[in-house]
């Protein structure tokens, strides 16, 4: 088994926006930086976002609208950072090359669902022009880029950051990065629910799942937005987002049950909130379509009414389904099955305001890190995020690697040891120790010629989290998802890796599974203990807000008797 | 259930694990609108999980999906399915293992010949918003690098026969066209030799990223083409 070792000051694990910044900022600052990420850096939902940017130069009208949509759940301290930063942040990234949508010169501010006012700015093709001109510029800056590479494992002896071991996809190689800050840029955890998402491929919430294991909380885990209108078909693009009720309904769209029941009308008046409370309790308990969601019909938009304010236009925004299910659904003629999809966690790790984490050394920035949006996300605060976190975790951990100067791991590793005199003070020796453990564990797995394809607990996981904890939850659902983990853990032992050559994708499902099923027990345990409804957050059982639990949260942490949960203060 | 319609499709498998090296061909569920991409991922879940591809997104932003379908360059995530389709990966690039090709290549030139913008927070002086905006829809998929019947790396030296292709010429006019571009690259395109993309027409962007006119022209004949650009788009499928 090969193993390549590198050495840097800061390693940033994720190459979507808050990754790519966190990378420029870090190195600004003088540090050697390595960014390591599962796609080609520059990919990511980043990629597949909208590319709308909130910026505000006014911070405190900015917050009060995060906080509200937060319902209590966001922290203060960290709204005040994010939209503080939020309009150097939209420079920062201007400087570093990205085009936005101007008008003489300025940026064009659209005004978005929960924005009292226009503060969003867009891109020439969305988020594909973010993350390739994120992309650019740390090429233009020399930075070492590590694609296709998946990190699996933080190196922690003695509760201080050391390094990072990842697995190269092309080559099949074991790469083990000594570095004394790393920042979790990872992003959330959509893909748990697959194929009932809009997320990217990778994002499985790696980073949650490392920093869990590394001794470092997670908070608001049960707040998961799903947005409700997403494809159900064809197979391959089941769950790609197909716009805002408010827009791809238009004034007459309708919302049907599966035996073609009229659900819901005026969509154009409706929050997603309200659409989804509607989409849920049908798909649970009423007749859902074929495909398990419901029917949209747009239909009455193409009657000629004398009451029409405008001739309506659904091409202008269906723009995928006339690739993906054909030009009548495009135009509005035909009827077609949507149901939600999972798009963003609210929640994440816990950290201070500049990333930083109870673990010395290791930072977090972007959807990865809790706190912010709190019980929901306003529309264009996500990107903004990644920028200004992004930048404050890759200075932050630029500062901390400096601050460790000549602590230098070589030459103190009983395993991997290399000829050098520099000193090590604070380095414990033991990375090596950890890494030939787990390598001779992962020799074990490829070995084992069991009966289970990896990506069969993915398949299952993905199921049992729709089938009961994506829309209403219930005590008895979070238990039986519970149960589906610790059988689908046991079937991890049992595993089938095909063969040990280069592009293994079924090791990657077995190595992302292994950091799926903890975020997944996660997830569940805090969704089970939110005995209310609130933001994102839906109990059949319990349909309304607790008052006694506003302004608390749950931290889910591993403690010595395993994963559980604790409810603290939101601070203030 | 019902019984889904079952189509066969052919797909290169590299000779690596248990499968010998050729096309092997596959059952996979069809039904109306379904894709390639579809196909790949239903084989990979419920038949054989050494087959090798790419996806990221699912539709069409990643650019990690493409693939040769029954002889053209296509995202495999929106294109149709066929019965008796043929899935080959993309030439021009070294293969890695069945459809998964070698992008570190592309990558290596990118970076070697500072094919990105070099923004200025004063202006630019080559680009535009309009033009950058149509040809930010590339989305990277290297289609029209495996169209190309010229690429040869490495760069090192044109002189030499080394020529780059199409995509890394549209990675130049993204920079050219970038409106805070503050270095002119028509010598680097000329250099490189993008006048031999001007008489051939054997890549196209299936995306709709206007090659012939906004990338190739644009590059090789810099403000003049300014009169041509409001011309129709057409000449690529």
């Amino acid at each position: 088994m090969k193993l390549t070792e590198h050495h840097y000051d800061v390693v940033c694990i994720g190459g979507g926006a808050a990754g790519l910044v966190a990378s420029l900022e870090a190195t600004a600052e003088g540090a050697s930086v390595a960014l390591v990420s599962k796609e080609p850096a520059g990919g990511g939902n980043t990629r597949l976002s909208g590319g709308g940017i909130a910026m505000d130069g006014e911070p405190e009208v900015f917050a009060r609208d995060v906080l509200s949509s937060g319902e209590g759940l966001s922290e203060p301290a960290l709204v005040k950072v994010v939209t503080e930063d939020s309009l150097p942040a939209a420079l920062l990234l201007e400087r570093l090359g990205l085009v936005y949508n101007k008008r003489e010169d300025r940026i064009i501010l659209g005004i978005r669902a929960g924005h009292g006012r226009p503060r969003t700015g867009h891109l020439p093709n969305d988020g594909v022009t973010l993350g390739r001109t994120l992309r650019e510029a740390v090429i233009r800056q020399g930075l070492d880029l590590y694609d296709e590479m998946l990190a699996f494992d933080l190196l922690v002896p003695e509760g201080v950051m050391e390094g990072i071991l990842c697995h190269d996809l092309i080559t099949g190689e074991y790469h083990l990065f000594h570095a004394s800050a790393v920042i979790l840029a990872t992003g959330g955890a959509g893909c748990l629910f697959y194929p009932q998402t809009d997320n990217a491929r990778g994002v499985c919430g790696d980073g949650l799942a490392l920093a869990l294991k590394a001794g470092v909380g997670l908070i608001d885990l049960e707040q998961i937005q799903f947005l409700p209108f997403a494809i159900t078909k064809p197979s391959s693009a089941r769950g790609v987002y197909c716009g805002e009720p408010s827009v791809v309904g238009g004034p007459r769209g309708i919302l049907r049950n599966g035996d073609g029941k009229p659900l819901l009308d005026m969509l154009n008046r409706r929050t997603r909130a309200e659409v989804a409370g509607v989409m849920w309790r049908e798909m649970s308990h009423g007749r859902p379509g074929p495909r398990g969601g419901l029917i949209l019909d747009l239909r009455d938009n193409l009657e000629p009414r004398p009451d029409n304010d405008a001739p309506w236009d659904s091409t202008r925004v269906n723009i995928i389904l006339k690739t993906l299910l054909g030009g009548d659904c495009y135009r509005g003629e035909q009827p077609y099955e949507v149901a939600p999809t999972a798009h963003y966690f609210m929640g994440g790790i816990k950290s201070g305001t500049s990333g930083e984490t109870r673990v010395p050394g290791l930072f977090v920035a972007g959807e990865a890190m809790g706190g912010i949006h709190g019980a929901n996300r306003l529309a264009g605060v996500a990107l903004t995020e990644t920028a200004v976190f992004g930048s404050r975790a890759g200075k932050a951990a630029a500062t901390y690697a400096a601050g460790r100067e000549g602590d230098s791991p070589q030459g103190r590793d009983p395993v991997f040891a290399s000829p050098s005199d520099r000193p090590a003070a604070r380095f414990s020796g033991r990375t090596g120790g950890l890494v030939a453990e787990k390598l001779a564990e992962l020799a074990a797995v490829a070995e084992r010629r069991g009966t289970v394809p990896p990506v069969s607990i993915h398949r299952a996981l993905g199921k049992i989290l729709w089938d009961k904890i994506a829309g209403l939850r219930t005590e008895a659902g979070c238990e039986s998802v519970l149960t589906e983990i610790a059988w689908l853990r046991k079937r991890l032992q049992e595993v089938r890796i095909p063969d040990t050559g280069p592009f293994n994708r079924p090791l990657w499902d077995y190595l992302e599974a292994e950091m799926m099923l903890p975020v997944a027990e996660a997830i569940t345990l805090c969704a089970r203990e939110r005995r209310e409804s609130r933001g994102a957050h839906l109990r059949e059982d319990y349909p309304d807000p607790d008052p006694a639990l506003a302004g608390r949260r749950i931290a889910v942490f591993i403690g010595p008797e395993g994963m559980a949960v604790r409810w603290e203060e939101v601070p203030q | 259930m019902k019984q889904a319609k079952m189509v066969k499709i052919q797909i290169w498998r590299s000779g690596l694990g248990d499968v010998p090296a050729g096309f092997k061909e596959y059952e996979v569920p069809w039904e109306p609108k379904e894709t390639v991409l579809g196909a790949l991922m239903y084989i990979y879940d419920h038949l054989d999980d050494s087959l090798a591809f790419r996806y990221g997104c699912r539709y069409k932003d990643c650019g990690l999906c493409a693939a040769r379908v029954s002889g053209r360059d296509r995202l495999t995530c929106t294109t149709h399915l066929q019965d008796g389709d043929r899935v080959e990966p993309l030439r021009n690039l070294p293969l890695i293992r069945d459809l998964v090709v070698d992008r570190r290549p592309v990558a290596a030139a990118i970076r070697a010949v500072g094919l990105y913008p070099q923004p200025s927070g004063d202006g630019g002086i080559t680009g535009s918003q309009e033009h950058y905006t149509r040809l930010a829809w590339c989305v990277d998929c290297l289609a029209c690098h495996s169209m190309c019947p010229h690429v040869r790396y490495p760069l090192a030296d044109p002189q030499e026969g080394g020529f780059p292709g199409p995509y890394l010429f549209v990675k130049l006019a993204q920079a050219q066209a970038h409106p805070a571009n503050r270095e002119d690259r028509l010598p680097d395109a000329a250099r490189l030799g993008v006048e031999r993309c001007l008489s051939c027409r054997d890549c196209g962007c299936p995306y709709g990223v206007n090659l012939q006119r906004d990338v190739f022209r644009f590059l090789a004949r810099g403000k003049s083409w300014e009169n041509e650009a409001r011309e129709p788009a057409g000449s690529n499928r």
